[in-house]
């Protein structure tokens, strides 16, 4: 029964006019209006007893006015002004969750407009996203309507809060959108031999079942944690606890602005981008060295002490660092002094320490580095090279034209892995070589350490470490989608994701 | 098809079995550790009561705290354990001091303790995890483990009412003036140890040296300072001279700690934050250090020592030792010093053989009578926020810090099975029992008037008396008022932060005398240093230190 | 047994191959090349080693003052003396710490195979996005507070073992690095093939995927041992008895507790207890090296073989 109103719902919505279907017509109205109605100036939250809550929190209404309603993008702005730190978590998921409809639903109405089918599925594109809008719609919606109803009002001072029809109609409005969303996408399903996800279930059961250990783990060890992004925008006390400190906007982020954040951000990436490149360069070079030493003893040998540096730790490193270098009782420097007749004076010339790290990371990595390149060589065939000998390739082609071509999917992916901690420097290596030398600050300054530094003179500043963080992810994010987007263009199957 | 539901039932099950192969394995080195203690019962810790108390832990935790029957009184008939949290590393034999200890506890307050250990690595990190998951009831706590800061944020349980009532002897011993000194906003957290210590700096040299190239030693006065130092280097010593401890307060008035020679130039001064300092005999009155001729004067004269060679040009990097008196690497120790450091370079120059060494002693304060005792809070107790028998913790402390024959258990382990006390009545470690002196790390639970004395105990009392007695002419004779304040700085934290990376990257290499050019380098240490917003912490920080003063009353001048 | 015959036989191919090379003139350019830049690196490479080693068996009084050299300084064991002082200590943290890594390694590759696997079938509709998941976390994480509360107030795990071994089992690059491997070793088409002749995803991972995947999982495998073997701050967080210390915390605890005791004004302690502070260090890398440098050869035997799929074919 239910199917087949279904169907014929479908079919109904499904009528073409002009280059788009009913269905499209009515979807990009209702987006639109859903749109309109999260915007800054609608209010879902209405504030109706505010002097009990004033009171409570002793807030003064002369200093800090209170608006008589709020929209969920603008409510985090009434908690900080409160300081009433317990509503913020909700808050702040709840302020995701429209930003993020928002931003689907943006896509889903440009996309609606133009209405381009793609040749390999279609309008499904487009449907994903009317659906990933929709659904983050009723998310925000009906959590809006939970969090004042069983949080806001049981935690603060009862009576204070009240949902404004606004949510009550974006709910009503995001499961019209998401149904015609769903019948519409049935006769496209049908279209391209597709299906959904739980026909995907139901075929490739084992291997969602495969998948199972890995969920969990992901879950325990990295997602459910991941809520500790909060941090970087309250104040902690231990009196409200980890997720109900006062919430405070940006305050945190401030400490990185101050500090400089240009030279901090431009060392931290050339660093990184010398790192990968010549890392990589390297690596493969001394890979297929390797892997073309035909005497046994030669290859294990050397193999396993390139490899040593590996397993000296950034202490020692440091010590031996010190003792090469160290002003006039250095190995180095008592070396270099001897035959250039002047001081060298390492710990006070910042212009040396740039190559001096970049050695020193090269060193350490190049055995553990190389382990991935030399696996992929041997998982080449032989087959390619005894058509290429017989081609009468020489060894300088065969490496050429077969082993650096196949190299290059494996070199990607630690591309991008590299490329999205980009602005994450080697803070042992940097720490240990420099230790708390401000004369070097100016060319081997990393956030990492600049961070540590400020985190370490100040007790309980897990805020300010976490925004930083936050700041790096963030610009991570943003470049590695960038490149795979790029590598995804070019081809397909290199991309990360 | 089949196959594969079977392949994938069975690599699941493997997993399974792996991850509960993996807790019975626990179990199993459990045992085999149990059996080993039995066999050599000195050896490795074990704790074999681990599991009973943490069953009991859990069962408390079900069950809410009871209502004391009236105002003075708790309600002992559950049996409670309460966790202490120690900084430091769990000593061998722990569980056979634990459970004397417990079997007093029981009997008095149906009560029993856990120590709990930091361990070494990491340990602030752990600690504040400790705090945040309320791990513990009873903790350690000391300036250097930031209890002002922790405090503030609430880390600590509020101490006004409950411990007149459940620790009243204790209260009494601790003293008003102390307990004062352990306010924040006005609110008691936490509560010291009763045996105050004379921690102040001073400079520790090679006496014997002095002797040998016939030059001064270097106290009382500058020009001694030079003569020594310059004396070695002219008499063609050979050897580092000075070996600094690396960068300081990266946000003090002496960046590098080769400028505690400094001191010699501005006696009577105590150097804060920002470039400030106070006149001992008149502290509300700071005074901006950076901005004066002197500053400049003085970060000349560290070139000059600098460029003599004094220290070695890559001193910034160096790693800490701070014990490179003994390992011949300076001549003098001028920072991080105190009379019982003294005593330990003392005992490590004789037991490295070096039988004709004569290390001098000279404390800063014989310059400017400036001495007191440690801070209250260099050694405290604290119940962390969120410990649900409070009463009974504090009854627990008062029991163990009043009473002698506790006290020494806690402190010392047991007589004749940790340690013998000679004719003299000094204490001696019984080697390898597992349990030395304070083992547990107890310095919070010190009472001067039961702790066992050892041989060296005598040789520092002598040097607290003389510091005593140089503290009792000072304008507020025996307050440490520096180590009093707590600067609050999260309303600017950002410009904080700023000024302290400023300071690390020129006022440093300033202090280091490692800069070409004094004047210039002086120049543009001021410059980055107020674009970094020197001025917004320097107000504040001024505002809060009149505050300070105005509260406790230091507001006279002489 | 078998296997070192299957090793020689390859290697045999190998060295037919080789002096194949060695015909042209580019081959012995090139062998001159590849032997010469390969000893320069391993010398450059070893050479801190042997200052380690030598430094290990000084005596710490004169490398502190005249700083380390090639040859042992004053030889003596000292700093080996003070580390196994307490031998069944530093044995306990040795047997633990090869638990961990052969527990961890075991499972967390099953794992990574087990995913790798996954989102490397290109039948499969979500493997993109799973990726995305998998590739996410290296990317943004909640620090180390809420991860901690996670493992002691959410999960109570503190004191176990299991939390050790835990918490690293898989790692995002891992998992995409693996499927590099079985999409590079693996084409298409045989998959498709063998599920055309009825082979379920079970078997196809077993028989097709497992045995040329043999550099991968040695790749792999090394490196989860590594991560295992190097670490010790799980046991430093979630450890509340010593005896379930990894090796590593063992050896920092002792620098760091001589450390810390040194530094700290106010314990009114004297200790007695003199450490050979720079020697232990050194001493310290040689005891955590060796024997990963002994299990080593066993794992290179896997880069040494070259099977690939077109031994399965036939």
């Amino acid at each position: 029964m239910a199917k087949q109103t279904g169907d014929a719902l479908s079919v109904k919505l499904n009528r073409q006019i002009g280059k788009r279907n009913l269905g499209m017509l009515i979807a990009l109205g209702i987006s639109a209006l859903i749109v309109i109605l999260s915007l800054p100036f609608m209010n879902w939250i209405r504030i109706s007893y505010i002097r009990g809550f004033a009171e409570k929190y002793s807030i003064d209404l002369g200093k800090t006015p209170i608006f008589p309603g709020y929209s969920m993008l603008t409510f985090l702005g009434f908690v900080q002004k409160t300081k009433a730190g317990i509503l913020g978590f909700p808050a702040f998921l709840l302020f995701f969750a429209v930003v993020a409809s928002l931003v689907l639903h943006a896509v889903y109405i440009v996309n609606l407009i133009i209405a381009k089918p793609k040749r390999s599925n279609g309008l499904l594109g487009i449907y994903s996203f009317g659906k990933a809008s929709n659904i983050l719609s009723i998310i925000a919606s009906a959590g809006t309507i939970w969090y004042i109803f069983f949080w806001a009002n049981s935690r603060t001072f009862p009576g204070t809060f009240i949902p404004s029809p606004v949510v009550f109609i974006v709910l009503v409005l995001a499961v019209a959108n998401l149904v015609i969303v769903k019948a519409l996408e049935k006769t496209e399903l049908k279209k391209y031999h597709d299906h959904g996800f739980f026909e995907e279930v139901r075929r490739n059961w084992i291997l969602f079942v495969f998948l199972i250990p890995c969920f969990i783990y992901f879950l325990i060890n990295n997602y459910l944690p991941m809520s500790g992004i909060y941090f970087a925008f309250t104040q902690f006390n231990f009196r409200d606890g980890l997720f109900f400190s006062p919430f405070v906007g940006f305050k945190n982020f401030e400490f990185l602005v101050k500090a400089n954040l240009w030279p901090l951000t431009r060392n931290t990436i050339l660093y990184n981008i010398v790192f990968i490149g010549l890392g990589n360069v390297l690596q493969i070079f001394f890979a297929i060295l390797v892997s073309q030493v035909g005497v046994k003893w030669f290859k294990k040998t050397s193999q396993t002490l390139i490899f040593m540096p590996y397993f000296v730790s950034y202490v020692i490193l440091r010590v031996l660092v010190y003792s090469l270098l160290e002003d006039k009782l250095g190995l180095l420097d008592n070396l270099l002094g001897n035959l250039t007749g002047k001081n060298i004076d390492f710990y006070n010339t910042p212009k040396y320490w740039p190559g001096l790290i970049v050695f020193f990371s090269m060193w350490k990595g190049i055995g553990y580095g190389m382990v991935v390149y030399l696996a992929t060589i041997m998982g080449i065939s032989d087959e390619y090279y005894e058509a290429a000998k017989i081609d009468g390739a020489n060894i300088f082609q065969q490496i050429r034209f077969i082993t650096v071509p196949l190299l290059k999917p494996t070199f990607i992916i630690l591309l991008l892995y590299a490329i999205g901690g980009i602005m994450r420097g080697q803070f042992e290596l940097f720490y240990q070589m420099v230790g708390q030398n401000g004369i070097l600050y100016d060319l081997t300054d990393i956030i990492d350490t600049y961070v540590y530094r400020v985190t370490t003179t100040q007790a309980m500043s897990m805020g300010l470490a976490t925004a930083a963080g936050l700041y790096q992810s963030v610009f991570g994010l943003v470049i590695v989608v960038l490149t795979n987007w790029i590598i995804k263009r070019r081809n397909a199957e290199y991309a990360l994701f | 098809m089949k196959f594969a539901k079977k392949l994938a039932a069975l690599l699941i099950a493997a997993a399974l079995v792996f991850s509960l192969a993996a807790c019975t394995q626990q179990a199993i080195v459990e045992t085999e550790e149990e059996v080993k203690t039995t066999e050599a019962p000195k050896e490795e810790t074990t704790k074999a009561t681990e599991t009973e108390t943490e069953k009991a832990d859990d069962g408390n935790a079900e069950t809410d705290a009871p209502e004391p029957a009236n105002d003075s009184d708790v309600d002992l008939s559950e049996t409670v354990n309460l966790v202490v949290y120690m900084v430091g590393e769990e000593p061998e034999d722990v569980d056979t001091v634990e459970a004397a200890i417990n079997e007093k506890l029981l009997e008095k307050f149906n009560t029993t303790i856990e120590f709990q250990f930091s361990t070494w690595t990491d340990y602030k990190n752990k600690y504040n995890n400790m705090l945040t998951t309320h791990g513990a009831d009873l903790a350690y706590t000391a300036m250097w483990m930031d209890y002002q800061t922790l405090a503030d944020v609430g880390a600590f349980m509020e101490l006004d009412d409950l411990m007149p009532k459940y620790a009243p002897e204790l209260y009494e011993a601790c003293g008003e003036g102390a307990l004062n000194s352990c306010r924040v906003n006005g609110k008691l957290y936490c509560f010291p140890n009763l045996w105050p210590e004379y921690v102040n700096q001073g400079i520790g040299w090679r006496h014997d040296l002095a002797v040998k190239y016939n030059i001064p030693d270097p106290i009382d006065s500058m020009e001694n300072v030079e003569g020594y130092f310059q004396g070695l280097i002219d008499n063609g010593y050979e050897g580092d001279i000075l070996y600094n401890l690396g960068s300081g307060a990266s946000v003090g008035t002496y960046a590098t700690s080769a400028s505690a020679l400094l001191r010699y130039n501005h006696p009577g001064k105590d150097a804060l934050s920002y470039g400030f300092m106070y006149d001992m005999d008149n502290p509300r009155q700071l005074v901006d250090y950076w901005h004066s001729d002197e500053f400049v004067e003085d970060m000349k004269l560290m070139k000059k020592w600098a460029d003599a060679g004094w220290w070695s040009r890559s001193f910034l990097s160096a790693e800490n030792d701070t014990e490179a008196l003994v390992h011949e690497k300076t001549t003098a120790v001028i920072d991080g010093t105190n009379a019982n450091k003294w005593v330990s370079w003392c005992n490590g120059a004789k037991s490295a053989g070096f039988d004709d060494w004569e290390i001098g002693w000279w404390e800063y304060a014989n310059m400017d009578n400036n001495a007191y005792p440690a801070h209250p809070t260099q050694n405290a107790t604290v119940i962390v926020n969120g410990c649900k028998y409070p009463e009974r913790a504090l009854m627990v402390v008062n029991y163990i810090m009043m009473d002698k024959e506790m006290n020494d258990l806690v402190q010392c382990g047991i007589e004749g099975v940790h340690y013998t006390l000679d004719e003299n009545g000094f204490y001696h470690a019984i080697e390898n029992s597992g349990y030395g002196y304070e083992a547990c790390d107890t310095w919070n639970w010190r009472n001067g008037d039961f702790k066992l004395q050892q041989e060296t105990d005598v040789q520092l009392q002598k040097s607290f008396d003389h510091s005593a007695e140089l503290g009792s002419h000072t304008l507020y004779p025996n307050v440490n008022i520096t180590q009093g304040f707590n600067e609050s700085y999260i309303e600017y934290e950002a410009e904080r932060t700023a000024v302290a990376n400023v300071c690390d990257q020129y006022l440093n290499p300033l202090f280091g005398g490692l800069v070409d050019d004094v004047d210039a380098a002086v120049a543009e240490f001021l410059e980055k240093v107020d674009a970094a917003g020197l001025q917004v912490c320097a107000d504040a920080y001024k505002a809060q230190w009149e505050a300070y003063c105005d509260e406790f009353g230091y507001t006279a001048s002489r | 047994m078998k296997r070192s015959n299957e090793q020689a036989s390859v290697e045999k191919q190998l060295n037919i191959h080789s002096t194949k090379i060695k015909k042209g003139a580019s081959g012995i350019a090139f062998d001159i090349i590849k032997y010469g830049l390969l000893t320069l690196l391993a010398l450059i490479c070893v050479l801190p080693f042997i200052i380690i080693i030598s430094g290990s068996f000084s005596e710490n009084q004169i490398v502190l003052k005249t700083g380390y050299g090639i040859l042992p300084k004053g030889f003596n064991t000292d700093a080996y003396s003070f580390i196994f002082k307490k031998p069944e200590g530093i044995l306990q943290a040795y047997k633990m710490t090869t638990y961990y890594t052969v527990v961890g390694t075991f499972v967390g590759l099953s794992v990574t195979v087990l995913t790798a696997y996954v989102i490397s079938r290109k039948t499969f509709k979500y493997r993109n996005v799973v990726s995305f998941l998998i590739y996410f976390t290296t990317i943004f994480g909640g620090g180390m507070v809420p991860w901690y509360l996670m493992y002691t107030s959410v999960l109570p795990l503190r004191g176990t073992t299991f939390i050790i071994w835990f918490p690293a089992i898989l790692g995002s690059f891992n998992i995409i690095l693996m499927r590099t491997f079985i999409t590079g070793s693996v084409p298409d088409a045989i998959i498709e093939s063998a599920k055309i002749d009825g082979a379920g995803e079970g078997t196809i991972l077993t028989r097709i995927v497992l045995p040329v995947l043999k550099p991968g999982l040695a790749t792999v495998g090394l490196f989860l041992a590594l991560g295992y073997w190097n670490d010790w701050y799980r046991s430093s967080m979630f450890a509340t008895d010593k005896k379930n210390w990894e090796l590593q915390l063992y050896l920092y605890e002792l620098v760091n507790k001589a450390n810390a005791m040194k530094e700290l004004v106010n314990t009114g302690v004297v200790l007695n207890d003199t450490m050979p502070t720079q020697t232990v260090k050194m001493a310290m890398a040689v005891v955590v090296t060796g024997p990963i440098l002994l299990v080593y050869p066993f794992v290179q035997r896997y880069f040494i073989s070259g099977i690939t799929v077109g031994a399965v074919k036939g």
